[in-house]
């Protein structure tokens, strides 16, 4: 298969480049980050340098680089002066909690978004589709760190019973695996929804137009002459191919989820990558931030990636052009 | 009976104004295994026509009288559901352009073995996967092509597999709407000739769309001439266009406009103007405004179409008049 392999290339080619690019951004930023740390002019020369080998500082920019994308090998994201640990347990722990968040929303999403996208786009100009565009618009309309407040605000201080802050309980103690996972799942409910009702808007949209556009075409006339039913037209005919243009821009939502996971993450303090991010910002810790730039872009360009292989499954003609 | 009896057919669209009519007042029988011709320019209302008869026109268009009767059952009458029982069982449809007409997703296999077994249960997958073959054998493909996708095919290719697809339930009546625009003329005379005997050799109906009266001459019993929503003339193949000659003054203008490649070579003898304006108002004979034997009467009597004997019909007042006088 070589043109997966060519892919495959490509893809690391990308990362190769993204982590050069991203180490290199961090190390020309004005200001020496060993003053940062010190936060005083009175260190001698000795504990300066010993700060330096410390954080892997020392020696020119090059032999910096090389160092580090050796360590990067070897699965060494540096190390945090801040959280005085070492980066790759910091983020290994937050990614995890991020994909749980993000895994639950894009699910509903995707498959909401489809469902609904496909039913008004199949009733085009139907009240059911003009009230389905609107509340759509509405919905997208909507910041999503205003929406996780009206949430947190509504079942914080109106209505209560749902857990508004962090991933579980604190200070609880768990008699079983089922308790935990049933504490984690109702700290998961209101992110989950925070993210997912704006961002299925997006998806509704985007399926609705496509399936429109489909509708016009002729074979989907020749599918009416066939004697198929309404459903049958719509589902067997319509949407694999109205799912392309979805697809496409599925691969570009991905990245766009990286700021919604920092928006609804800071807003109900769910220790994931987005709030780590958005603490490293505040406090300067540089390594941190660094590993989170690179786990996102390389998250962005593997969905890239995904998303171009599954379009060859959907779509015969790309198959074929080399 | 005959297979397809249209009568007084109106077919509108809405319009800014209210509606226009795109079919208005057509008269169109079918017998059974006959090959029927439908000539006129774009826009003159034949694909409106044609889709009407399984009712495949789109949501916004209305049938505003008239009455189809197929087979003895009125279409126009029939519901959603006895209208998916009737298409392509009964009537099915080889569309413009075979390229958007196919589901660029879908082999071609799967495309023509659809319809058989959504209208026959009884039919097993592997007949149905067996008869597809057959059905691909017999429009010239090679069988072991069905699994390709209709973008591996050429453009004459592809007619075939609408061809071959619209048999696919040995339909009674099958619509060709212009089947070979866009092919080139060799490809076109193989096209027109797979038709006329498929036709044959299943014993089918068929209503053959095309602007080009030259492909009508050659492959149908009987032919058919629209001009602006109406019918100017029909007839036999054999008379409009051999012995009797065509009569109404559109037909012969459109017959002018051919250049004979057998005598001396001549400018081609265009008609002047343009199509009325179907979202006005018409009054009179539609041709009118651009007939050069346009009698006063025409601007304001709409003509019948009278018959003028040996099953041959006019819609003209100059004809009719001399009609007339003969007899």
């Amino acid at each position: 298969m070589p043109f997966f392999l060519r892919r495959i290339a490509t893809l690391s080619s990308s990362i190769f480049a993204i982590v050069t690019f991203n180490f290199f951004l961090f190390h020309i930023i004005p200001g020496d980050p060993i003053r940062l740390i010190a936060r005083t002019q009175r260190l001698n020369t000795e504990a300066i340098a010993k700060l330096r080998t410390s954080f892997g500082l020392d020696g020119s920019l090059l032999s910096q680089y090389f160092r580090y994308l050796s360590k990067l090998l070897h699965g060494d994201l540096g190390y945090s002066f801040f959280y005085k640990e070492n980066v790759s347990g910091i983020v290994g722990r937050a990614l995890g909690n991020t994909f749980l968040l993000l895994t639950a929303s894009t699910l509903i999403v995707v498959t909401c978004g489809i469902a609904i996208g496909v039913f008004a786009g199949s009733r085009q100009g139907k009240k059911s589709d003009t009230a389905t565009v609107v509340s759509s618009l509405i919905l997208w309309s909507m910041p999503t760190f205003w929406v996780g407040m009206l949430l947190v605000f509504t079942f914080g201080v109106w209505v209560g019973g749902l857990p508004i802050s962090g991933i579980s309980t604190a200070n609880a103690l768990y008699s079983n695996w089922f308790q935990y996972a049933m504490d984690i799942g109702q700290h998961l409910i209101l992110p989950t929804v925070t993210l997912a009702i704006v961002d299925i808007a997006f998806f509704i949209i985007i399926t609705r137009t496509a399936l429109i556009e489909v509708m016009s075409e002729d074979y989907m006339l020749t599918a009416r002459g066939k004697g198929l039913s309404r459903r049958t037209i719509v589902w067997r005919h319509g949407f694999r191919n109205a799912m392309l243009p979805v697809l496409t821009a599925s691969a570009l939502y991905i990245s766009a989820l990286v700021g919604g996971a920092i928006q609804v993450e800071v807003v109900f303090s769910w220790p994931g990558m987005g709030l780590l991010m958005y603490n490293a910002v505040l406090a300067r810790d540089y390594s941190v931030l660094e590993a989170s730039f690179l786990l996102t872009t390389v998250a962005v360009l593997v969905a890239n990636f995904a998303a171009d292989m599954l379009y060859r499954v959907l779509d015969p003609r790309v198959a074929v052009s080399k | 009976m005959s297979l397809l009896e249209i009568r007084d057919l109106h077919v509108s669209y809405p319009n800014r104004k209210g509606e226009f009519f795109a079919v208005d007042g057509v008269d169109l029988t079918i017998e059974q295994g006959e090959f029927v011709g439908l000539a006129g320019e774009s826009g003159c209302g034949k694909t409106t026509l044609a889709l009407s008869i399984p009712q495949l026109l789109p949501e916004h268009s209305r049938i505003a009288a008239g009455s189809i009767s197929f087979n003895g059952v009125d279409t126009t009458a029939l519901n959603e559901e006895g209208l998916r029982a009737i298409r392509w069982k009964e009537i099915s449809v080889i569309f413009q352009g075979a390229l958007n007409a196919l589901n660029p997703v879908q082999t071609i296999g799967s495309q023509i073995q659809e319809p058989i077994r959504i209208h026959d249960e009884s039919v097993s997958k592997k007949e149905a996967q067996d008869r597809t073959l057959e059905l691909l054998e017999a429009v010239g493909i090679p069988s072991h092509r069905a699994s390709d996708f209709p973008h591996q095919f050429s453009g004459g290719m592809r007619q075939r597999v609408m061809i071959a697809m619209a048999l696919s339930c040995m339909p009674k009546l099958v619509i060709a709407d212009e089947p070979i625009t866009a092919l080139d003329v060799m490809t076109q005379a193989q096209i027109l000739d797979l038709l006329r005997s498929l036709c044959d050799k299943y014993k089918l109906s068929m209503l053959l769309i095309s602007h080009d009266l030259s492909v009508l001459a050659q492959t149908c019993d009987r032919v058919a001439v629209m001009y602006a929503g109406k019918v100017a003339e029909q007839g036999p193949t054999s008379r409009v266009f051999g012995s009797v000659g065509a009569q109404h003054p559109y037909t012969q203008r459109l017959l002018r406009a051919y250049p004979n490649i057998r005598h001396e070579r001549k400018f081609i003898d265009g008609i002047p103007g343009y199509p009325p304006d179907l979202s006005t108002l018409q009054v009179g004979c539609r041709f009118a405004d651009r007939c050069d034997v346009a009698l006063s009467r025409c601007a304001t009597e709409v003509p019948d179409l009278i018959d003028i004997g040996g099953n041959q019909s006019v819609a003209c007042h100059l004809v009719s008049e001399n009609q007339v006088g003969v007899q």
